[in-house]
């Protein structure tokens, strides 16, 4: 689903977010990807949705090498994959409704497909009842479920989450991470950046860790540090 | 373009117009400034160019015929076959006696003695015609005697109109690009306010194209607005400014009419649809890249 091979980033001013970091994700893998502050996790995903570009190696989802890709298989690329960002990057002038919508009406959905299918997924994340407000008007946890709401609303083969427990209390977060954990079961690949210990170590699934660029441990069902 | 899709970008592009309204409007303001402008220099210049013309219509090329000839229509076909001559009128000699008694204001000039007038013929000349030539052309018909006009004055006029022809262009082509600096950078606001939701966009899987679709309409649907609210101040200034000098209509003759207003309604649509349009996809050409 997702091959690394030896990739590094180094931005223009210098910084080396990560250095020679290879991984392989399969499909329908749920894996956390964890690290200290500035270890290159977003900048991996961000790799990944070719947002950047590495300043080496390769990397290729789905068995299409992303160096090669022209600027509309770019975007056909990130139709297939959902993000949650860890900035949520929501519309602030469009509605909850609008903001999920969006992504299908983007991909040239049929219309009459679009509504249901919206209703759907603000359903899923319990998001109904606000759906004509305004992200501003909605608290960081709702803006949360909103983001990962338009991550889901296209059916992804792969999701991406940047923190999206970053700004949950624990109830909350376990409902999103349920969440996470169904759409994983109906066959989504996940790969998840977190700090959150709980719950890596209470999920044991797959940990990759990141420090300062460079992984540095990756474990079937791991736990946040390595147990000794 | 699926209908569908261009119904969902005009959507699209008049909510953005609307619900970035302060925005709309700096640029719709900027955009008629811009096109007004633009359009008081096109109406100078035709004027400009209007006077060329008049006096250029004032011209005569006289040819004057030998006392022999006994078959001036032949001549005068000859002469209207030339190319640049626009008219031939046949001034026969007692023609040309009474003209020229009615100059002096004297009736009797020639009461005492023969005519001595050749008969002649005045060519009236097509704008830009090659004077010198059709003079030298005009001589070598058998039966002609002299062709006569007004070289000096010709001369000048050729040069006022080259002047104004390049005055023109160079007035006409700094302006539009001016316009089209100014409207390039109003747009480029507009669309910096909005760079997230470009972002957005893109990294939901838009194609350019899509993103790029309902930002080409707003700048076409600014620029035509634009253009049509410059047009309407032109129009209304214009022929206040015609209403206002009608008495000194015979030593400032400024153009008119429905020929005039077409094409300046044509140009500065034009040049509003086009401007929108580029001007948006030169802003954009930036966010773009994501
Ligand atoms: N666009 C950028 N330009 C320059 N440097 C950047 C850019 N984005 C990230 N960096 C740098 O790259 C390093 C890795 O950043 P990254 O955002 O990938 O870390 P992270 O693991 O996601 O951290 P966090 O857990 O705080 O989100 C940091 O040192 C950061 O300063
Ligand atoms: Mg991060």
């Amino acid at each position: 689903m997702l091959i690394a091979k030896k990739i590094s980033k180094i931005y223009h001013n210098g910084v080396v977010a990560l250095d020679q970091v290879s991984l392989t994700v399969q499909k329908g893998e749920f894996v956390f990807l964890v690290g200290p502050s500035g270890a290159g996790k977003t900048t991996f995903l961000n790799l990944v949705i070719r947002q950047e570009v590495p300043t080496s190696g390769l990397i290729s989802v789905n068995q299409q090498n992303l160096a090669y890709l022209k600027k509309k298989e770019i975007a056909f690329l990130r139709r297939n994959i959902g993000v949650i960002f860890q900035d949520y990057k929501l519309l602030p002038r469009k509605t909850v409704y609008e903001n999920v919508a969006f992504a299908l009406e983007v991909i040239e959905a049929k219309p009459r497909l679009i509504k249901p299918r919206v209703y759907e997924v603000l359903e899923l994340v319990g998001l109904l009842n606000k759906a004509n407000l305004f992200p501003s008007e909605l608290s960081g946890g709702e803006q949360q479920r909103v983001c990962l709401a338009r991550a889901l609303v296209n059916r992804p083969l792969l999701l991406l989450a940047d923190e999206p427990t970053g700004n949950l209390d624990p109830d909350t977060s376990w409902g999103i991470m349920e969440l996470l954990r169904e759409v994983n079961r109906r066959g989504t690949t996940i790969v998840m950046a977190t700090h959150n210990r709980e719950i890596v170590d209470l999920m044991r699934r797959r940990v990759i860790a990141l420090d300062r660029g460079k992984l540095v441990r990756d474990t079937p069902k791991g736990g946040y540090t390595l147990e000794t | 373009m699926k209908p569908r899709t261009f119904f969902y970008f005009l959507r699209e592009a008049l909510r953005g117009l609307v619900r970035n309204r302060v925005m709309t409007l700096t640029a719709l303001g900027i955009i008629t400034i811009g096109l007004f402008l633009f359009g008081l220099f096109f109406l100078l210049t035709a004027n400009l160019h209007h006077l060329t013309v008049l006096a250029w219509d004032g011209i005569e090329v006289r040819v004057f015929l030998e006392p022999t000839v006994t078959n001036p229509e032949k001549i005068g076909a000859e002469l209207a076959a030339l190319p640049g001559v626009k008219k031939v009128k046949y001034v026969s000699k007692a023609e040309g006696a009474a003209a020229l008694e009615r100059m002096l204001g004297n009736q009797n000039l020639f009461l005492n003695g023969e005519n001595p007038l050749p008969a002649a013929f005045n060519l009236s000349v097509q704008e830009a015609a090659d004077l010198p030539t059709l003079a030298r052309q005009a001589a070598a018909i058998p039966g002609v005697e002299e062709v006569v006009f007004k070289q000096e004055f010709v001369k000048f006029l050729e040069i006022a109109i080259r002047l104004i022809m390049i005055f023109g262009f160079a007035l006409l082509s700094l302006t539009a690009f001016a316009v089209l600096y100014i409207i390039v950078n109003t747009i480029q606001l507009t669309v910096y306010a909005r760079r997230q939701e470009l972002e957005i966009m893109k990294l939901v899987g838009a194609t350019d194209t899509f993103v790029r679709w309902p930002f080409l309409l707003e700048g076409i649907i600014l620029g035509l607005l634009g253009a049509g609210l410059a047009l309407l101040f032109l129009r209304e200034g214009y022929s206040f400014l015609v209403d206002r000098i009608q008495h000194y209509r015979r030593f400032l003759p400024l153009l008119s009419g429905p020929e005039l207003e077409l094409k300046l309604t044509a140009v500065l649509l034009g040049m509003g649809l086009f401007f929108g349009g580029f001007g948006s996809y030169l802003s954009l050409k930036r966010y773009l890249k994501v």
